[in-house]
């Protein structure tokens, strides 16, 4: 380690991390947070040039290291990781020791618009991009009713879809007692070709089940009758079919719609439930989770032609795994889990693992494969992908930053903050183009944003 | 395998399309009256009337129905500031010792009297009028009751003996005696020219508004008395008896629901019937008369209009004309109007059946157990409907368990205790169910939302705050979180 | 007998496919609740979560029914003194309490009520219990099944009080004092209605009922708690049937719970509020005017309305809208920027160059310290918006998110805050005297702020001594408009609760503060 002599004594340098992964741009460090003591290991590469001190970065896969031979955690000393993600160094001019600081790497979008013009009394949630990212829909809570709104990637209102029983309004208005009926309408999933979609609604009469509808005009066919709820449907991005979770077998099953015949399969068969499925891109497997309480599994369904068959538990240990997100590619499976080492359950990390497997993910693995720390567990959307299939977006459970969107690299761990300037942010989503979509509170109300990753 | 159900998707629409002048106030209007906000739709639309050209027929009998329902509003919440006054006021008179009321014997007095319970009301109003250490205005008041007490018992003379001894010129009893003869038609053609005197002489005085309400009303001079509803002391107390430094109860004037009902009652009627030369419209507008004047107890002109509308063959209130006339003929005597065997599988003739069987305390057991199996297969507004009559004909028969059940069925419970979402004498409803049943916190919650269109409900707040303090055991415990 | 066989299969078939009960299920009520109780005993326990639990695995010397009632419970009359300061309780007979595992069931008697009464009097037991019984003098066993309790002055509807819990004397480990580590408070035993049968198992608390009740055995012979992690999560357990209940639900999650028609969402009323409360020891916040500016700075409607979607109800004092005591004559502050800023210049503060107002060379600059509870997003909502909020009116706040117990450290020991965001909830929300009297000043007592007001003092003392309901009633509405006035918190909103249950759960009726008092009596409908 050399010596330095730096004139001021508590001067902070800013360093540029060194990116050994081609795909990630080059973060530039700012702000920094709070500061501990480590030393720096003879072996280690660091070279001082003027005023830049620049540390390699030594790449492990599945670990993430930041500068050499310090990893996150044991920068602060205890188990609580700090705010950031990404380590600076200080140079201390009476030890000579460098102190690593804790630093939150930044990232700078092209540009943070709201989707619509920003209006108080209604709440903007939930923006599921259509597959080339030319579209979205959102959901639209108002005066007790909840509509899907479908607009251009520029903010044109292209639909609205709201389903009501016929022939009610008149009878409202004249009965006592009696108002207007609600109707709520959520989950939508795109056609591959994007002219059609399903989407859950109570049609204004107090049961859930799925509904198509298409682009071209407001008509809308119910597609399931089940008393109970159906809902959480996917569209298969290879073809004419439907995932979706049904209650009518007991207790929240996975059932396939085939479009062409409308006949249903039941897929799995469990005493608890089975939520949030899935299509994994090549519309070959399903993504699930499975559990009861405070304890969630990741399952994967390998085939969806052999449901039973190919079951597979990806996770078993006795956190709470929720809401698996498939890679763009396919190959990667993120998650939330609220395993950490305090035990303490209300702190939720992202986890990364590949999808191609034979043997669930070991507990050592699963300790290893921590991506992001510290996040809200956001159920809605669930991890979101970059079109690169190595970042993940995501909120972060910041004490000062009112949930601010992180992106997080899944091969180094670190993590770096999204400068949207917004806040209360949630349902992040992105596109295929690199937009990402999320909502924000603006003046109490919720909006939903774009932002363009640079 | 199942076949899909096409139903038609809805753009949401923004209020009705309307081809007169002034059409946006119009639209602002009816959509307060569609959100029962039944005050300011009076003010919007009566402003609006005069610019309405074309559609003034419609406006009318917009204003008519606004009118109406406020009314029924008034007659629900007047029987519910009795029924509170009532149990509050009884507990008063009951303390003894040192902070004993003397106000309480005059109040619980005009309660009981309007109750109908004339003999304990005179003993009240006796002791109110001979009580000592209060002021002779206070006597007096006491004794225009009595008179009052007297002359609807058919004591006419000992009244009017009791009247003539009443020498005052407080505007409180002047207003109190003016009220009393435009009541019984004694001397009527006095009584505006002392309510008049009175209102000038003491506007910010809530009984003499209240007095002024109820004569305007008996007389028919509706403009003015709408004027008086309107005026900012209108909700506030009669009366606030101190005791000490830090104890004071207040009182209320217990007649002044009835005698707004009665006047939005008239003023619905005037307004409906300038329908009459639309034929359109003036279907609805006589189910709206057949209603107004059951209101009004004129069972022979109720049973002419229903007759009317029933004949004109107009659907959207067909199920409620069928059980306004049944409701008409029960009060006549016919004690079998009700008795229906098979009362239809359609949700709104089910309900409407039941909710007009709930308001003349029928017995409908056998349509009503229909109606409860039928709630089994019921979804949404369908359900809502017939649960809100049974939940109606239950608190009618004194079940206030199953009562609170069933209307709680039918409420918007994502916003409870909100008029626009819940009609408010359905909500009036649910917090006499509650009082019943104890839980006075809910019907506070529901009347305190409801002040804020209604401020005239104070008077129910306060009674039923006070019956509350009484009876809340609880252990005292608070945390913090 | 093919035939038959058939007819029989088909039968089977249809059960299945038709309904997802059977008698196991059908006499089962799975609830689900957003986290996981710490102690399980009635005294040291803190959070609403235990407290739930211990009202179906405990009894009180008394109950108070649906209808306001005092009902007879381990105690099966009483005497009470004619000055009002001796309660004589004759116990029941023949009740025992739930077995401890591989024993033998024992039963009640006085001794287990002296010893409930001295360990949670005890100074080395922690709960949040004592100050309320200080008003108990002593407690005398006058024989196997009667106790007298010797109180220091006659109390307005002392008889309620009883309800305390009782816990058995062969219970805990440790007979004088009860810690967090005796495994009483993991594993307890109770006379109630459900006795716990397995705690042990980590995921879920199984109570079944205790069938030698001495009241009716309950109706739903099992009662099971289900913690989640994820609100989310739990909402679509509801929903797709794999729990029956929940006790509070997300107002994020009400919607789709109100779309769905085999759902009662039945609102229940905890006589709680919201409020930003404010340490008056802090020279910028001693200025009545510069705590009402804050009031003034906020639009509470607009809160509500977006973050609780409506459900709630703005306050102006010191008690919810549905308590007796609310004045309704005092009326919320408008949301008035303009108002704020002139008071903060009337209490002499400028507006300095960056935005924030100045007097004395001090900046209007405060820390805002709130506590982490699992609610956090609506939490945050509400704190980004009242910083927002402030700093248009030149009042800088700098949010400090805290652990539990930290917060509370800071907030009641040290206090060492300057405002808090927290709330209240109330059992009789007309009796606020812990929460502002200044004799409650102090090292972990109820007013945290430091305010004191002798006015304030005199009429609080005034209420805790009358016998007189309507006096109680008046003192009331004059702190009300009081403290309206003084602000010593902004207050904000009551809520409204909500659980959502099947419809096939029957005569349900919610205790709007401990829950499950009448689950005993709660069934489930057959076919």
């Amino acid at each position: 380690m050399s010596r330095l002599s730096i004139t001021s004594a508590s001067m902070l340098l800013t360093i540029l991390v060194a990116n050994i992964h081609a795909n990630e741009p080059a973060v530039s460090v700012s702000d920094t947070a709070a500061a501990a003591n480590v030393n720096i290991n003879k072996t280690d590469q660091v070279a001082v040039d003027n005023s830049t001190v620049t540390v390699e970065k030594k790449e492990i896969p599945g670990v993430k290291t930041v500068a050499d031979s310090v990893t996150v955690p044991e920068v602060v000393g205890e188990s609580k990781a700090p705010d950031a993600t990404v380590v600076g160094v200080e140079v201390d001019p009476v030890q000579g020791s460098i102190l690593a600081v804790p630093v939150i790497a930044t990232i700078q979008p092209e540009s943070v618009t709201a989707l619509m013009p920003i209006e108080s009394g209604r709440n903007d949630s939930n923006p599921i991009w259509y597959k080339d990212g030319s579209k979205l829909s959102f959901e639209r809570s108002e005066q007790g009713k909840k509509e899907i709104l479908i607009t251009s990637v520029e903010g044109e209102l292209l639909q609205k879809i709201y389903v009501q029983s016929a022939g009610n309004d008149e009878l409202a208005f004249l009965l006592p007692g009696i108002t207007d009926a609600v109707s709520y309408n959520a989950g939508i999933s795109w056609s591959p070709n994007g002219s059609q979609y399903v989407f859950m609604s109570n049609g204004g009469e107090g049961n859930y089940d799925l509904y198509l509808g298409n682009s071209e005009n407001d008509i809308s066919e119910r597609l399931t009758e089940y008393e109970g709820k159906d809902g959480q449907a996917g569209w298969s991005p290879s073809g004419d079919r439907l995932v979706f979770v049904s209650g009518r077998s007991g207790s929240g099953d996975l059932f396939l719609l085939d479009m062409p015949s409308r006949m249903t399969t039941q897929l799995t068969n469990a005493s608890s439930p089975f939520l949030y499925p899935e299509w994994s891109p090549n519309g070959k497997s399903i993504a699930v989770i499975n559990g009861k309480n405070e304890n969630h599994d990741i399952y994967l369904i390998n085939d969806y032609q052999k449901p039973a068959e190919s079951l597979f538990q990806l996770t078993s240990w006795s956190a709470d795994d929720l809401r698996p997100m498939w890679s763009p590619d396919g190959k990667k499976i993120a998650f939330y889990t609220n395993y950490n080492d305090a035990g303490d359950s209300r702190i939720w990390s992202i986890v990364v693992v590949n999808a191609n497997r034979t043997t669930p993910v070991s507990e050592e693995e699963l300790k290893n494969s921590i991506v992001a720390f510290d996040v809200i567990p956001d159920i809605e959307r669930g991890p979101a992908w970059l079109p690169d299939s190595v970042r993940i977006a995501y909120v972060k459970n910041s004490r000062q930053d009112y949930n601010p969107i992180y992106i997080a690299s899944s091969i180094t761990g670190v993590s770096a903050k999204l400068l949207t300037e917004t806040r209360m942010n949630h349902d992040v989503s992105c596109s295929s183009a690199g937009v990402i979509a999320f909502r924000a509170q603006v003046e109490q109300w919720d909006q939903i944003y774009l932002a363009k990753m640079p | 395998m199942y076949q899909g159900k096409y139903i038609k998707l809805l753009i949401l629409a923004v209020g009705t399309a309307s081809s007169i002048a002034n059409a946006a106030d119009v639209r602002t209007g009816t959509s307060l009256f569609k959100q029962n906000l039944y005050n300011q739709a009076a003010d919007e639309l009566t402003q609006a009337l005069p610019g309405a050209g074309s559609g003034q027929t419609m406006v009318n009998l917009t204003i008519g129905m606004n009118y109406q329902h406020s009314a029924k509003l008034h007659a629900a919440l007047q029987h519910q500031s009795l029924i509170v006054q009532d149990e509050y006021l009884r507990n008063i008179v009951k303390a003894k010792g040192k902070l004993k009321s003397k106000y309480a014997h005059l109040y619980y007095g005009e309660v009981l009297l309007e109750n109908g319970q004339y003999k304990q009301a005179k003993k009240f109003l006796q002791n109110a009028s001979r009580i000592k250490g209060v002021g002779s205005s206070y006597k007096q008041l006491a004794k225009v009751n009595l008179g009052l007490a007297e002359y609807l018992t058919n004591n006419k003379s000992s009244a009017k003996k009791i009247w003539k001894s009443i020498k005052s010129n407080d505007s409180e009893v002047t207003s109190e005696l003016a009220a009393a003869y435009a009541r019984v038609g004694y001397q009527a053609n006095i009584a505006q020219s002392m309510i008049e005197k009175a209102l000038a002489e003491k506007p910010g005085s809530s009984r003499v508004l209240a007095n002024a309400v109820n004569v305007y009303a008996d007389i028919g001079a509706i403009e003015k008395g709408l004027k008086v509803v309107s005026m900012e002391a209108i909700d506030t107390s009669a009366a606030d008896e101190a005791f000490g430094k830090n104890k004071e109860i207040k009182y209320f004037d217990v007649r002044l629901m009835a005698g707004m009902s009665k006047l939005y009652n008239l003023a619905a009627i005037k307004s409906l019937e300038k329908v009459e030369k639309d034929s359109k419209l003036f279907p609805v507008a006589t189910y709206y008369l057949a209603d107004a004047s059951y209101l009004d107890n004129d069972l022979k002109t109720a049973g002419a209009y229903v007759d009317a509308y029933i004949a004109s063959g107009v659907p959207s209130f067909m199920d409620k004309a069928v059980n306004l006339k049944k409701l008409i003929a029960y009060r006549k005597g016919d004690k079998k109007a009700f008795n229906v065997s098979v009362p239809g599988s359609k949700a709104s003739s089910v309900s409407e059946l039941i909710y007009a069987c709930a308001r003349a305390k029928a017995d409908c057991d056998k349509p009503l157990k229909s109606a409860e199996k039928m709630l089994e297969n019921l979804q949404g507004n369908s359900a809502r409907m017939v649960s809100y009559a049974v939940g109606e004909y239950y608190l009618r028969h004194g079940k206030s368990d199953k009562a609170v059940y069933f209307l709680e069925e039918a409420r918007d419970k994502s916003r409870k205790n909100n008029i626009q979402a819940n009609d408010p004498v359905m909500l009036v409803s649910i917090a006499e169910a509650y009082g019943h049943n104890k839980l006075y916190s809910e019907s506070l919650e529901i009347y305190f939302e409801m002040s804020k269109e209604f401020p005239v409900v104070r008077q129910i707040q306060d009674a039923t705050q006070g019956i509350y303090s009484t009876e809340q055991k609880s252990a005292g415990d608070v945390k913090i979180f | 007998m093919k035939g038959i066989l058939k007819h029989i299969a088909m039968i089977a078939m249809i059960a299945v496919t038709t309904t997802s009960f059977t008698t196991a299920q059908a006499e089962s009520l799975r609830y689900g609740e957003y986290g996981r109780p710490s102690t399980l005993d009635p005294i040291t326990s803190n959070d609403m979560i235990a407290l739930r639990i211990s009202e179906l695995i405990f009894n009180g010397l008394v109950g108070i029914n649906e209808r306001q009632v005092i009902v007879p419970e381990l105690a099966s009359k009483w005497e009470i003194s004619k000055d009002g300061r001796s309660y004589k309780f004759f116990l029941r007979k023949n009740v025992m309490w739930h077995p401890k595992p591989d024993a033998e069931a024992q039963p009640f008697t006085a001794d287990d009520v002296v010893f409930t009464f001295n360990i949670m009097m005890h100074p080395k037991t922690i709960t949040p219990l004592k100050v309320r019984y200080e008003f108990i003098d002593s407690i005398t066993k006058i024989d196997s099944h009667t106790v007298e309790f010797k109180l220091k002055r006659p109390v307005l509807n002392a008889l309620a009080k009883f309800t305390f819990k009782i816990i058995p004397k062969h219970g805990p480990d440790n007979s004088v004092y009860l810690s967090r580590e005796d495994s009483f408070v993991k594993q307890p035993i109770g006379t109630g209605p459900f006795r716990i049968a397995n705690a042990s198992s980590g995921q879920e608390f199984e109570m079944v009922a205790n069938e030698s009740y001495f009241k009716r055995p309950p109706r739903i012979k099992k009662f099971v708690a289900k913690p989640f992690a994820d609100q989310n999560i739990m909402n679509q357990a509801l929903l797709f049937n794999d729990i029956d209940m929940i006790v509070l639900v997300n107002p994020r999650n009400i919607l789709e719970l109100q779309g769905d028609k085999r759902f009662v969402l039945q609102p229940y009323n905890a006589l709680s509020y919201s409020f930003f409360g404010y340490n008056t020891r802090n020279p910028l916040l001693t200025d009545s005017r510069v705590r009402q500016a804050f009031t003034y700075a906020i639009n509470r409607k607009e809160m509500l309305k977006s973050f609780f979607n409506g459900q709630g109800t703005q306050i102006s004092g010191p008690f919810a809208p549905g308590s007796w005591a609310y004045n309704l004559d005092v009326k919320p502050l408008p949301y008035s920027p303009q108002k704020a800023k002139e008071l903060l210049m009337e209490a002499g503060f400028t507006m300095g160059d960056d935005g924030i107002m100045v007097k004395d060379g001090k900046r209007l600059s405060l820390n805002l310290n709130v506590p982490i509870a699992k609610e956090s997003e609506a939490i945050k909502r509400v704190v980004l918006a009242f910083k927002n909020y402030l700093k248009k009116v030149g009042a800088e706040v700098n949010v400090q998110f805290q652990e539990w117990q930290a917060w509370k450290d800071d907030v009641f020991s040290t206090h060492n805050f300057d405002i808090i965001y927290a709330s209240w909830v109330f059992d009789d929300s007309a009796d606020i005297s812990s929460l502002f009297h200044s004799a409650e000043i102090g090292q972990w007592k109820n007013n945290f702020g430091g305010y004191s007001n002798s006015d304030v003092d005199a009429l609080i003392a005034e209420s805790k001594l009358t016998l007189d309901h309507e006096k109680r009633r008046t003192i009331n509405r004059r702190l009300h408009a009081m403290l309206a006035d003084e602000a010593p918190y902004t207050f904000l909103w009551t809520l409204t609760n909500y659980s959502a249950y099947k419809k096939n759960i029957g005569r349900v009726k919610i205790h709007p503060y401990k829950f499950f008092s009448y689950a005993d009596r709660w069934y489930v409908k057959g076919k």
